[in-house]
């Protein structure tokens, strides 16, 4: 099954907040923001990014995926988890 | 029957690499680890029983398995320089230059003082070379940034060396410092037995009940530590400022020490980074630039690769990974006979040191970054890429450095 972009974004957007503990009047966390330059995830938070993106979209993510493409920010994980599910990644 | 070495079949030639330098760490008892083939070789001196063997045998497999996927971790080039000839024309971009191994010829010649394992004393055109290069790091990667100079101890609180992981990601690097209790019965007989024994000798200790305090610092490991510290629970006005520092750093390597390639007590020049994230980022970069633009201009053969720290914890994979992933750490490294030498490094690390320090800026952690030069490896680099007589160096550097000399008396 593959989901909706707009969908996605929402549900990592939200994800991300709870799990990492970011405020919700933080104005440097948009959709475009660096994940891992402005710190909001680490080495760690990366991993367990991927656990979750895993098991919630039945999708693989391999260490190649994460050279290979740009997977820093929720608009660019989540445009890439809904092409994967589509085969076009 | 005591055994004296143990063989481990091992995949690939990377993780051959790391652990060839990792099993110095495994165990005591290991006296020589080499490659011969497709294993690793590891001597155990004066022998060990068969369960001692066994019981190394399940370190080293334990230490190899944090390494599997050393061959999924792709090296990517950043820039390569090639090397100038004496006339000052660029060498191809990619050509070996002819390198020599200096490190006997700088012994002889007394510019280099092996003072012990991973200690030297230098004299002559090494310290003058040492002192040249950075001055030049210092103005020319520094200078344009408007790098605050700042000077440091030699010796970290062991608790705000904690704050920067350094215990939990390269544990086996940390030399403590400590000394005698404040105990007048240690102190007494610690002399008594010095008299004794006619002088030092490392069973002293062990003649004492509890001879030693619990340390409360640590010798440098880095340079940059030392900034954060000192920032510490301030909130910056603008978007971020940068410093350049010079530290003795100390990190205890077991039996891979050698040269100075890998000295235990050696100087390290940083300019570092620290604000928000595209701050750090843009310094960052000018200061690779930079840096590129020094190699070329003084006909140096060399690149920058991609990288990782060498984590001895077995989360490794997780933390290299994401290091190589996120383009966090660049080497530069330079030619050596036996391969080559890491000479700097570029580093970006979001917001740990930010964080552990709070740091802000406009309520968040701030990042930081840096760039850092081993000076002990470049003068051991450019003699052997160079030669030790200025006059045969490449145009750029030999001008450069006659230059220095000039205005250094």
């Amino acid at each position: 099954m593959t989901s909706d972009a707009t969908a996605v974004l929402h549900q990592i957007d939200t994800f991300v907040r709870a799990t990492f503990n970011v405020a919700a009047d933080d104005p440097d966390f948009t959709s475009d923001v660096h994940l891992f330059d402005y710190g909001y995830l680490d080495s760690f938070g990366a991993q367990q990014l991927i656990t979750h993106l895993e098991a919630t979209y039945a999708i693989k993510i391999s260490d190649n995926d994460l050279v290979k493409y740009p997977l820093n920010t929720l608009t660019e994980i989540s445009k890439f988890i809904v092409d994967r599910q589509r085969g076009a990644r | 029957m005591a055994i004296e070495e143990l063989a481990l079949p091992l995949p690939s030639e990377a993780i051959r690499k790391h652990m060839q330098y990792a099993a110095w760490f495994a165990d005591e008892r290991v006296t020589r680890v080499e490659l011969r083939g497709g294993e690793l070789v590891v001597g155990l001196g004066d022998g060990a029983d068969a369960a001692a063997v066994a019981a190394i045998r399940g370190k080293l497999e334990r230490l190899a398995a944090r390494f599997a996927r050393m061959d999924d971790f792709e090296i990517r080039e950043v820039f390569r320089t090639g090397r100038a000839g004496q006339a000052g024309q660029a060498g191809q971009a990619g050509e070996p230059p002819e390198v020599i191994e200096p490190y006997d010829e700088l012994v002889a010649r007394g510019w280099v003082v092996p003072l012990g394992v991973g200690q030297v004393a230098l004299r002559g055109l090494a310290l003058e070379l040492l002192e040249f290069l950075d001055d030049r790091f210092v103005r020319r990667v520094g200078g344009p940034a408007n790098a605050r100079p700042e000077y440091y101890p030699g010796v970290m609180a062991t608790d705000r060396l904690n704050r920067t992981n350094h215990f939990s990601s390269f544990p086996e690097h940390v030399h403590f410092v400590t000394h005698l209790r404040e105990d007048l019965d240690v102190l007494d007989q610690f002399a008594r037995e010095l008299r004794d024994a006619g002088g030092w000798t490392p069973a002293i200790l062990g003649k004492l009940e509890r001879p030693m305090a619990s340390p409360v610092v640590a010798l440098n490991p880095a340079v940059c530590y030392h900034c954060y510290a000192a920032a510490e629970n301030t909130q910056l006005d603008g978007d971020g400022f940068v410093v350049t520092a010079r530290s003795r750093c100390h990190r205890y390597e077991s039996g891979n020490h050698r040269t100075l390639a890998r000295l235990l007590d050696f100087t390290m020049r940083e300019v570092i980074y620290v604000g928000r994230p595209d701050f750090v980022k843009a310094e960052r970069e000018r200061g690779i630039a930079l840096v590129r633009a020094l190699i070329e201009e003084w006909g140096l053969a060399a690149w920058l690769e991609t990288a990782n720290d060498p984590f001895f914890t077995n989360d490794f994979e997780v933390k290299a990974a994401f290091q190589r992933q996120n383009d966090m750490k660049y080497e530069l490294r330079l030619p050596l006979l036996s391969g080559s030498l890491a000479a700097a490094s570029s580093n970006f690390h979001s917001v740990t040191f930010g964080k552990a320090f709070n740091i802000t800026s406009r309520n968040r952690p701030v990042c930081t970054g840096c760039t850092a030069f081993g000076l002990e490896r470049w003068i051991y680099a450019v003699f052997a890429q160079c030669g030790l007589d200025p006059a045969a160096w490449p145009a750029g550097l030999r001008a450069d450095f006659g230059r220095w000399q000039a205005s250094h008396g």
